[in-house]
């Protein structure tokens, strides 16, 4: 990561507005309502999913060499439909084609790999490049049509000749009728082999190659759903052991399970659970432990939880508590009834690491976002927004004056936008650019090069 | 015509803070101190109105959820583990009962109660709420009241008229029956999670007292749209229960101004 100097004489990163992506307009329409977002494991390729079932990619401009002060661009580099509206017959119910994750495969050769997923359903996509064609067939004509073999008088060898940049998306694996619940995670294991979907109440391991069979390897739910008081809210395998996976709870617990003890880890080989601050105690607490998103860190030492309010770094070695905790936005505790009755005590926010794991980010309301820097213990909330936002301009940071006087510049909690609301956010593997989605537009951030 | 909210600073009202306000008062200020008991009684009943409307939103909540394409199982599951702690506390501290005790005479908000029962009624929920799990669950009420209703019979009398209202407004006729289908909405709930068809949602909404409502929207002054909400959904299933049950949220809301106007005068 380069340290660059910002204004204040420290080594922060300044961040700058660079691009957005998608509609203008107000009247956000519910199929371009942005549902996940994700990196490739080069930075070169970001990929969103949104309500109506459409995977964008967006790729990034080689670096041009006279304009040093910036990175490349994200363009368009590919949209298909991944999943459709489908109709579950038995229980006459809708499945919503809705993108809930997208996960990159690393590559392997010239084509790219996905996997995609809605409530029921995952998908492996392959995205190729096209930019030759052969040309010059004996017993074509250029444009497909058979030539009369008697007219033909000479032979001549065909040759690839440019084309325009095609690329094309076509689905290689349908990995389905596996779930009876809402899938929430898919996580593709370090031996890229295999991958795990996770829905409420249950973990089906999957070899990529093979879509009629896969293993159950956790499955939490009771003989009598009357007792269900717990459901699986995320899963993802650790970056380094393959026999190694974890998966949150709503009741703010972490399993920790290793495959190789059982074929089905109910057992778990540790739980990662913080006690209780009585002081806190409401009857709200269980909601807001609540885990919406896990990931592990780069070097699989540590992993992050985001609950409602915070962010909690683990130490894979040390079960009984986090060894860091950032407050996201704790002014809202005070707020809790009226966020359980309007519904977005229910929000799940993702959260990420930056690529050295320095630095971690996550999304809050009125389209802020927020960013603990792990070594200074310093934090940031910026705001994804199109009002003076000028490239290569810095980021104000904003601030919310929770109670008593409101300075100037701050805002007040009663002032929030609850309907703008920033859920996933992604983070370049190497580079500091990061990738914000509010409800239905992508923002693209990056760091001031000076 | 709606009513004014009976707890004014609804809905930014910090729950802990009053329950903690209330502890404080009580248990430590010592029981001469007359002006805490009457800041006391304001804080104690107030908090249980907020609890009671919680549960009452709750219940709302979970009944939506049938009402959607697949409900979220999260989002079921974390609202009724919600009502089954507002439930158990109930039960711990005795106002679960109260819902009997309807008949038995509505205390004026005036009437002082004894610090002793008050001081009583706070320490058992400090204990309540400081054990991280509660006792194992008895999901047979009938049999709890049974045992429980001489002892509680003297934290009836601090039995506020709001509550007494809200009684009325929560329970149809008969309260243990209407308790034993609470508790039976809830335990359906996640049975027609599994097996979610038309027919068992009509069924589920046709159990469920639609004065609900009106109780949410004169209490927290509920978003008109959301009351609207749910009033469509009713319109949608366009079937006889729901003609009927809109014509009962008129003439209780007719009955619940009747009784609030009373209260008022007093």
């Amino acid at each position: 990561m380069t340290e660059v100097k910002g204004a204040g004489g420290g080594n922060d990163i300044q961040w700058c507005f660079s691009q957005v992506k998608g509609a203008v307009d107000d009247d956000v329409a519910e199929a371009d309502i942005i549902s996940t977002v994700e990196f490739n494991h080069s930075g070169e390729l970001l990929a969103t999913g949104d309500k109506g079932g459409r995977v964008v990619i967006f790729q990034q401009e080689q670096e041009n060499k006279t304009q040093s002060h910036s990175r490349g661009e994200y363009n368009v580099y590919s949209t298909f439909q991944s999943h459709e509206p489908e109709f579950d017959y038995l229980k006459s119910l809708e499945i919503e084609e809705k993108i809930n994750k997208i996960r990159w495969l690393p590559q392997k050769n010239a084509a790219q790999f996905l996997l995609s997923t809605n409530d029921k359903t995952i998908k492996l996509w392959k995205i190729s490049e096209r930019d030759k064609r052969p040309e010059g067939y004996n017993l074509k004509e250029e444009d497909g049509r058979y030539r009369d073999p008697t007219t033909v008088t000479t032979l001549r060898v065909p040759v690839f000749r440019p084309m325009d940049l095609m690329v094309e998306a076509s689905p290689r694996r349908i990995f389905a009728n596996a779930h009876t619940y809402h899938i929430n995670s898919i996580s593709i294991n370090s031996d890229y082999e295999t991958y795990l979907s996770a829905d409420d109440l249950r973990i089906n391991l999957w070899h990529l190659e093979i879509t009629d069979r896969s293993f159950n390897i956790v499955d939490i739910k009771p003989a009598n759903m009357e007792e269900l008081t717990e459901v699986i809210t995320a899963a993802e395998f650790h970056p380094n052991s393959c026999n190694t996976f974890v998966y949150s709870s709503s009741k703010g617990t972490i399993r920790l399970c290793d495959m190789r003890a059982s074929a089905l880890c109910d057992r778990h080989s540790k739980l990662f659970e913080e006690p209780e601050d009585p002081s806190n105690r409401s009857f709200f607490s269980e909601i807001i432990s609540s885990i919406s998103d896990v990931k592990f860190s780069h070097s699989g030492r540590y992993m992050m939880t985001r609950d409602y309010l915070s962010v909690k770094i683990w130490d894979l070695n040390m079960e009984n508590r986090p060894v860091e905790t950032y407050q996201v936005h704790e002014y809202l505790r005070s707020k809790l009834c009226s966020l359980y009755e309007n519904d977005c005590i229910f929000d799940k926010f993702e959260c990420c690491w930056n690529g050295s794991d320095s630095i971690v980010m996550t999304g809050s309301y009125n389209n802020f976002f927020r960013m603990f820097d792990r070594n200074t213990k310093r934090d940031i909330t910026l705001e994804a927004s199109r009002e003076n936002n000028k490239p290569r301009t810095v980021l104000k940071p904003r601030k919310v004056c929770a109670s008593g006087k409101r300075k100037k510049d701050e805002i007040s909690v009663d002032s929030l936008d609850f309907n703008k609301k920033i859920l996933h956010t992604a983070w370049h593997p190497k580079e500091n650019i990061i990738a914000v989605a509010t409800t239905n537009n992508l923002y693209i951030f990056q760091d001031k090069m000076n | 015509m709606f009513l004014t909210p009976v707890v004014p600073h609804w809905p930014f009202c910090n729950l802990d803070t009053m329950f903690v306000r209330g502890l404080k008062r009580k248990c430590f200020d010592g029981e001469e101190d007359i002006e805490g008991t009457l800041a006391g009684i304001k804080a104690i009943p107030s908090y249980n109105l907020q609890r009671q409307s919680l549960l009452d939103m709750s219940l709302v909540k979970l009944q939506l959820c049938h009402m959607l394409v697949e409900p979220n199982l999260c989002r079921s599951v974390l609202i009724a583990n919600t009502v089954r702690q507002i439930q158990e506390e109930m039960t711990q501290d005795g106002t679960w009962q109260m819902i009997n005790t309807q008949s038995t005479g509505q205390a004026s908000l005036d009437r002082l109660v004894s610090t002793d029962i008050l001081c009583r009624s706070s320490r058992e929920q400090a204990e309540g709420k400081h054990v991280p799990g509660y006792s194992t669950f008895n999901k047979d009420f009938e049999g709890d009241q049974a045992q429980d209703n001489s002892e509680t019979m003297s934290t009836a009398s601090s039995v506020q008229a709001p509550r007494n209202l809200q009684s009325n407004v929560w329970e149809m006729e008969n309260p243990q029956e209407n308790k034993g289908n609470f508790q039976k909405s809830l335990d359906q709930i996640f049975e027609t999670l599994e097996n979610k068809s038309p027919n068992s949602v009509e069924e589920l909404f046709s159990e469920v007292d639609n004065s609900y409502y009106d109780l949410d929207t004169m209490l927290t002054g509920m978003m008109s749209n959301t009351k609207m909400g749910h009033c469509d959904g009713l319109e949608t299933f366009s079937s006889p229960s729901a003609t009927t049950s809109n014509s009962n949220c008129k003439s209780d809301l007719n009955e619940l101004d009747h009784i609030v106007e009373i209260l008022v005068e007093s």
